[in-house]
């Protein structure tokens, strides 16, 4: 046999490989299995994203219904019943008073930063009760006066003031028992009046 | 043969119409690197599920960098090659060495086989990709990220041991 070109052999010898059928078909069916498999899994994905979208927007909605709509007191009842819990909580909780006072004159000079001034509704005379002091604090978001009386017997009552805006604007006259408290709420002077008490 | 480097990375074979060509083309490669064609078959499959994985185009040289990466992955696992590091020649006067001198039919009686099976992996590739894939040393060197000085190396050392193996006068001696 004559001589041939050393390349052209070579290139002779790789053009005799080829990858066997078997090899071949392998291969194939492997890209169209992963193929068919990707798509429905970016189509799962896609599903399953949409799907997460969805109840992320529907969760956060009904939360936020929740904390900001289905928990806001909106009627004059719910309004009303939302201030007795405060009371209630604010006169159990003992908060330490901001001020000491003996009379409403020395209350009046010393809660300057309340934007009413506070006064002593007549129930208070009526039913002798002994101021103590007061502190700052607030009802449904409204800023209000905490004062502290003590009944004849001893007893703590608090009282609460607050000029009727907000929420408060749409409070309604009422007795509630609450806790084992009798809260009352009124309007006088100007003022909305919570007075919590123990139930006699 | 000579192509553009710009052929090399834009050398798609798209499926289905060209995809069997380009699977032989790239076990041609798998066996220029194993010398085994069970090997070269294996390291064929695993390039193609790895491009499927990334969702890489079928393009000829990146399934070609694949075949090397699983090639290289694989034996340095198993220690059975050793890339060899090669001086690099300044290169300045050398091109692409001589691969055309006569033999004797070394093909057909297998001889040419078990010459290249005496090459370095390094050696064999090089080899290939100059004569069978037509590829010029700049375009071997970006392939295989290496310098073009050590492609010219690789292909004048594989010159050499074929001209001692197979007789560069016209004899098979394998």
């Amino acid at each position: 046999m004559s001589p041939q070109k050393f390349d052209e052999q070579v290139r002779e010898h790789y053009s005799r490989q080829r990858l066997s059928d078997e090899g071949r078909d392998r291969i194939k069916a492997m890209i169209r299995k992963p193929r068919q498999s990707r798509s429905a899994s970016r189509w799962w994905w896609a599903r399953t994203g949409v799907a997460a979208v969805f109840v992320f927007v529907a969760t956060a909605a009904a939360l936020w219904f929740a904390v900001f709509r289905g928990n806001v007191p909106e009627s004059p009842q719910e309004i009303t019943a939302a201030v007795v819990r405060d009371a209630a909580e604010g006169h159990n909780q003992q908060e330490d008073l901001d001020f000491r006072a003996a009379r409403a004159a020395d209350l009046r000079r010393a809660m300057k930063s309340l934007d009413f001034t506070p006064v002593e509704p007549e129930i208070m005379r009526s039913m002798n009760m002994r101021l103590v002091g007061a502190r700052y604090t607030t009802l449904q978001g409204v800023m209000a006066a905490q004062i502290l009386y003590l009944d004849p017997k001893g007893e703590p009552c608090t009282l609460y003031q607050a000029r009727p805006v907000d929420k408060l604007a749409r409070i309604s006259k009422s007795e509630h028992v609450i806790d084992g408290l009798r809260v009352s709420v009124w309007r006088e002077k100007g003022l909305v009046m919570v007075l919590t008490r123990p139930v006699a | 043969m000579t192509r553009s480097a710009l052929h090399l990375i834009s050398d798609r074979a798209a499926l289905p119409e060209d995809f069997d060509r380009l699977l032989d083309a790239a076990y041609r490669y798998a066996v220029s690197l194993t010398h085994e064609p069970g090997e070269a078959e294996d390291l064929v499959q695993d390039a193609a599920l790895a491009l499927l994985r990334t969702n890489a185009e079928w393009e000829r040289s990146y399934l070609f960098v694949t075949i090397r990466n699983r090639f290289i992955d694989r034996y340095r696992r198993n220690r059975r090659i050793a890339f060899v590091a090669l001086e690099q020649e300044d290169g300045t006067a050398v091109d692409v060495p001589d691969l055309t001198f006569e033999v004797r039919d070394v093909l057909e009686t297998g001889a040419l086989d078990r010459a290249l099976a005496q090459l370095r992996a390094e050696e064999r590739e090089a080899l290939f990709l100059a004569v069978v894939e037509g590829y010029t040393a700049d375009e071997i060197g970006k392939l295989t990220a290496r310098p073009r000085g050590t492609i010219l190396s690789l292909l004048h050392r594989a010159k050499k041991k074929l001209r001692q193996l197979l007789g560069g006068d016209g004899g098979a001696t394998v």
